[in-house]
């Protein structure tokens, strides 16, 4: 009897363990995701303002390490061209990502610029946006660690806590 | 005429799509200007579409598509006036414009756009080919000279495909030429590749300076002739000399009615003085481009051929 109420225990703190893992592991991808949008970002500066690229090019010529982030940016072709309705990237973005509303804004203004400006005035913009994004992952990264911390340290405890509680 | 019309806003699109008009080849322009009608232009007509006035978001719409809502990839052809869109079509814009310094930096806002249908007309120089190489089956430096609209790029890019190709009769092998188009419009070029034939042993320089296309071309192309439009500035002496003595010979355009009128310009003037072409072509202002009215050679000092001979 003590052996199986000794495994319920294990697998109690076990399952608990992994349940947080899971919400670290959230917080890690959306950071990633953060950090490549910001190099796609980057990367779009550089060819829109250096090499005079068109979106379509760049977009063609860039390596997405992620296939959501090549969506996103195939939506944010598609709202260049069509609506630009950065409200409707914004709630994609959110959909899709799970990244932070503030994060989302400050990429989704793009389409209010992007394509109607010249290189010196859209270098400037671009690098505006890619300052505020970074400090808002900045801010969210902070944020992720904190909580990944106590997580990390709360996790066992709760674990067990609940199998004391249940057994 | 399907591929131009995919570009207008959507709105615009449709009423020109609707215009049995445009069916025809002959259309040469389509004209949008803010608050007008659409004019259409024709070899010998023209006329309004009278049903519609185009807006600003009809004109900001056609941009946004020309430029494929990129308008900072189209910076340097924007300063020269135009863009070149795919099928080698040039599209003239006017609005207000922006200066940064003394230099035109583009336009603030874009009022009217000046769709120019491109064509080619292949063999157009054909029949004239035998003025621009001699017995030897070398080729003379020559000097086309043109009015607006007499089809001096159109004329030029044939020769050029044909200098290139190589012609029958006379019989001339072709050679390595370079190209330098320095608008871009000889060759049209779009996304990088030549919308319009130029040769098969042409290499073109295109968007590029003309002081540092024939540089970068005598030393790194080895071509056997330059082809270059529209001389007239004041680097141009330096340029020609420097390329004759390297051993290249040249053909470039001019504007103007006649030799003189060519001469009224100062730097064309010497230019012409110091005897740095052999000939001088001289397009007629026909309806179809590329009519050569005279030929005048520099050494004989006489007409050698007349549009009345």
């Amino acid at each position: 009897m003590i052996w199986i109420k000794s495994s319920l225990f294990i697998l109690i703190i076990v399952t608990v363990k992994l349940i947080f893992k899971f919400i670290n592991d959230n917080g890690d991808k959306c950071l990633n995701n953060m950090k490549e949008i910001l190099d796609f970002t980057d990367y779009l500066r550089i060819y829109s303002c250096d090499m005079k690229m068109p979106f379509d090019e760049i977009y063609m010529n860039y390596t997405f390490k992620n296939d959501k982030i090549k969506v996103l940016c195939s939506w944010l072709q598609n709202q260049l061209t069509k609506d630009k309705n950065k409200y409707e990237l914004e709630c994609s973005m959110r959909a899709l990502l799970n990244t932070p509303d503030e994060f989302n804004k400050y990429f989704s203004d793009i389409i209010n610029y992007y394509g109607s400006t010249y290189s010196d005035v859209l270098d400037k913009k671009l690098l505006f946006t890619i300052r505020e994004m970074e400090n808002s992952m900045k801010n969210f990264e902070r944020e992720h660690t904190e909580k990944k911390n106590l997580n990390n340290r709360i996790s066992i405890l709760v674990g067990c806590l609940i199998a004391i509680i249940l057994i | 005429m399907n591929n131009i019309l995919k570009l207008f806003s959507g709105g615009l699109g449709e009423i020109l799509s609707d215009q049995s008009m445009l069916s025809g080849d002959d259309t040469v322009e389509i004209r949008l200007r803010i608050n007008s009608p659409i004019l259409i232009k024709k070899i010998n007509k023209a006329f309004f579409l009278d049903n519609y006035k185009v807006t600003k978001k009809d004109i900001d719409d056609t941009v946004a598509n020309l430029t494929r809502n990129s308008i900072h990839a189209f910076e340097k052809e924007i300063r020269g006036g135009y863009i070149t869109i795919e099928g080698g079509h040039r599209v003239g814009i006017g609005g207000d414009c922006i200066y940064e310094g003394n230099s035109f930096k583009g336009f603030k806002n874009i009022t009217s756009l000046n769709i120019r249908i491109a064509r080619e007309y292949p063999g157009c120089s054909q029949k004239y080919i035998k003025y621009f190489i001699s017995d030897h089956r070398n080729i003379y430096n020559t000097l086309i000279i043109g009015p607006p609209l007499s089809g001096k790029t159109t004329f030029i890019r044939d020769l050029c495909a044909n200098l290139s190709d190589g012609t029958k009769k006379p019989d001339f092998e072709g050679c390595d030429t370079t190209l330098i188009d320095e608008r871009g419009e000889i060759s049209a070029i779009y996304n990088g590749i030549p919308q319009m034939y130029v040769g098969c042993r042409t290499d073109v320089l295109s968007y590029c300076m003309k002081k540092e296309g024939f540089i970068m071309g005598i030393r790194a192309l080895s071509p056997r002739i330059i082809i270059s439009d529209e001389l007239g500035s004041r680097d141009d002496f330096e340029i020609l000399q420097y390329a004759l003595k390297s051993g290249v010979n040249i053909i470039t355009t001019a504007h103007g009615f006649s030799l003189d009128d060519v001469k009224k310009n100062l730097f064309m003037k010497t230019i012409i003085d110091n005897n740095f072409f052999d000939r001088a072509v001289i397009l007629k202002n026909s309806i179809k481009p590329g009519i050569v009215q005279e030929v005048y050679d520099f050494e004989r000092n006489k007409v050698i051929f007349n549009d009345l001979d």
